[in-house]
């Protein structure tokens, strides 16, 4: 882990080379150093939560768990897996199947109200919140953030889940270039971010093919890449990733259900 | 030729600025931070529009020759004289600089009321009774490094530059470098940790020696081969390095050790062919120094080693020992520190940690150029045009560059106590009678 506080610009610095499976940088602003130190822990401590839980190359993190045992027998789980299951069923509804943490098994999957507890009926299931987890922690930090009254702050995962609050030091917006991952010096498109978040999927020359359609388990390779921006952290990631596999008019539709600043779909880079 | 007033961390262009990650410095930053950077600011460069300072150059071999190169680019210099008592050399220069009156006895050349400066490219051992001579007699001095062949006359050429009231420039080019500017910067300001540790080294792999017409002229020609002309590679090479890590500790060590010999180049030579020393600082940080010229595997580097992170200052880059931050967010970072505002392009599909094995490091300055350090004469890039235009500026003007002469002071008095310690076979402290009021030793 890398820190360092800036104190001409009261800028506070971390970054980690591995957590939720990327690099993550965060920059707080607007407090001295101890107090900033003292939220980048709390932040630190959330995220690494997080990945225990929902790691699942893991052996022990909870999501590892719940694959291995909730096909022999229901699984109690804790109020925030809890709540983690039913949002992600939501996505899964608003996104018309296309957002899956079960990459189509989503009809085996029972969650018990009553019980708090988890079932599949298929050993076919597997849950992997890939396409959650980065999201899910970016809103998790914004609370953190808002628990320290930071009002300014930037955190990036891998760059491509991107949350921006409040105002650039110097300016009003945080304007983040996105470059196509197949030419590096080309950019596509700058986007001024305030109180808003970015996330960026898509293809590249090192992954050329890695994003499945959980309706029909093909392997994306005619779409490029996506891009979103919308206040909700959450919101943003599951959708880059559904709009790397939706049709654009399923898109248009599935979008109706957000509120989204900015969205785009290359087909071609 | 950059100049160091258009030094600018971000290009406008698109292009540029996606490849633009890691740039620290803002001109202003520069110049608030380096005060021997004063001449470079736009203000006094308006002070001397239209301007030129008459220079003489005295010594015109291939360092002398590169000078003469660069001169001709620059706006405020006219060059009024040559003086050489190897008339090829002479010949040479000429050719460069035609309407140049030529001299081969220097005392004569400083006689020329109209010259204000000179430019001193001469062998190591005439450095300290050019540079004085051409003092007293009124002449703002630019003078290759190292200062000089002794301790004394470095001394000696430091008190004549305090008494003078005139410009002294030192070619401590490494100064006026905007990589080793901007990774300054960011040592200074702790990015990469407290530094703990310096290690600085010179590899070659020739004779040094150049080729004479007849044996008569074999140390004019060769007299960085022979101790009563030259300190050999500490010197020659050293010099610029230890300025470095002072540069970088912002402190003069006050102990010296080391070991030279003779290895390889057996021929009729005095100075060693390879040295290896340690300078100790009072904090307990050292800095190893060691250079040879019978192997270039290595090449040439300063590495500042921090408690978070390294800088390699000749390959210009930077790395972090636990973990690399994105370069788009040290980009970020940069613009902030430095009050610029600008896109930053970094955002994409994941980042995978395929390559994270691998640390590549960040550049310090994408335009930046950087050398191999097999040439003895110079490199194009190296800030060795910046701080010749500065003092012809300074010349004008009359301001001296703060800083720089004592910076230059040390790294030479540094590697004539090297040698010292070699010779001597022993620990060497620091003498105080070769202190001047500078950093740690004010």
């Amino acid at each position: 882990m890398y820190t360092h506080f800036y104190s001409s610009s009261n800028l506070y610095h971390a970054s980690v080379p591995h957590l939720m499976g990327t690099r993550f940088d965060v920059l707080l602003f607007g407090a001295s150093e101890v107090f900033l130190a003292d939220v980048w822990k709390d932040i630190y401590e959330t995220v690494e939560r997080l990945e225990s839980i929902f790691n699942r190359f893991d052996a022990t993190s909870t999501v590892s768990l719940l694959n291995a045992r909730a096909i022999h027998s229901p699984v109690h789980v804790d109020p925030l897996m809890w709540n983690v299951l039913l949002s992600a069923q939501h996505y899964n509804h608003l996104t018309a199947g296309l957002f899956d943490i079960t990459l189509g098994f989503a009809d085996s999957v029972i969650l018990d109200p009553a019980v708090h507890t988890v079932a599949f009926k298929s050993k076919d299931v597997s849950l992997d919140f890939g396409g959650y987890a980065k999201g899910f922690a970016l809103q998790t930090i914004l609370d953190t953030l808002a628990a320290h009254s930071i009002t300014s702050a930037f955190l990036n995962f891998g760059d491509s889940s991107i949350t921006a609050l409040g105002e650039h030091p110097l300016a009003s917006t945080w304007n983040v270039g996105v470059s196509n991952p197949y030419n590096k010096e080309q950019l596509l498109v700058n986007l001024p971010l305030i109180n808003q978040s970015l996330s960026v999927s898509g293809n590249m020359p090192s992954h050329p093919v890695h994003i499945c359609n959980p309706l029909d388990r093909t392997f994306i390779d005619s779409r490029k890449m996506s891009y979103v921006v919308a206040a909700n952290p959450l919101d943003v990631e599951v959708l880059s990733t559904v709009a790397m596999v939706a049709t654009a008019s399923q898109f248009e539709t599935i979008a109706l259900n957000f509120e989204l600043d900015k969205y785009k779909i290359y087909n071609e880079l | 030729m950059k100049s160091l007033t258009n030094i600018n961390p971000i290009d406008t262009g698109r292009r540029d600025f996606i490849k633009h990650a890691g740039t620290l410095g803002t001109a202003g930053v520069l110049f608030s931070t380096f005060p021997w950077l004063q001449s470079c600011k736009e203000e006094e460069k308006m002070k001397v529009d239209k301007q030129k300072v008459k220079l003489a150059i005295i010594g015109t071999g291939s360092r002398g020759q590169y000078h003469m190169n660069n001169l001709l680019k620059m706006d405020h210099v006219e060059v009024v004289a040559l003086c050489d008592n190897y008339a090829p050399n002479l010949s040479i220069a000429s050719a460069i600089f035609p309407h140049a009156r030529t001299f081969d006895d220097y005392h004569k050349l400083l006689e020329c009321k109209d010259i204000q400066a000179v430019l001193i490219a001469a062998p190591l051992f005439a450095h300290a009774p050019l540079t004085i001579d051409a003092l007293a007699a009124g002449k703002h001095v630019f003078c290759e490094k190292s200062m000089a062949l002794t301790l004394d006359d470095c001394l000696a050429m430091y008190r004549a530059y305090k008494n003078s009231g005139k410009v002294l420039y030192i070619g401590q080019q490494r100064l006026f470098d905007t990589k080793y500017l901007k990774a300054m910067e960011m040592i200074h300001k702790g990015v990469l940790g407290d530094v703990c540790g310096v290690r600085s080294y010179w590899f070659r792999n020739n004779d040094w020696k150049r080729p004479v017409t007849s044996p008569d002229l074999e140390k004019q020609i060769n007299w960085r081969l022979y101790k009563d002309l030259s300190g050999g590679l500490m010197t020659e090479l050293a010099t610029h390095q230890l300025q470095v890590g002072n540069w970088a500790m912002q402190m003069i060590p006050d102990k010296i050790m080391g070991t030279g010999s003779i290895v390889h180049w057996k021929d009729e030579r005095e100075v060693y062919d390879n040295v290896s020393l340690i300078y100790s600082y009072a904090n307990g940080v050292t800095m190893n120094y060691e250079s040879l010229i019978s192997n270039k595997f290595n090449g040439l580097e300063e590495q500042i080693l921090g408690t978070k992170g390294t800088v390699e200052l000749e390959k210009g880059r930077y790395y972090f020992d636990e973990a690399e931050p994105a370069p788009g967010i040290m980009q970020l970072i940069n613009q902030i520190e430095h009050k610029v505002l600008d896109d930053v392009a970094f955002a994409g599909p994941s980042w995978v940690p395929e390559t994270a094995n691998v640390n590549k490091g960040f550049l310090i300055d994408e335009n930046a150029s950087t050398t191999s350090g097999s040439s003895s004469v110079g490199a194009v890039g190296d800030g060795s045009f910046e701080l010749l235009e500065a003092f012809c500026t300074s010349a004008i003007t009359g301001e001296n560059a703060p800083n720089l002469v004592e910076e230059a002071y040390y790294s030479s008095v540094l590697a004539l106590l090297g040698l010292q310690a070699i010779e001597e076979q022993r620990v060497i402290t620091f003498p105080d009678a070769y202190k001047i009021p500078y950093l740690n030793f004010m």
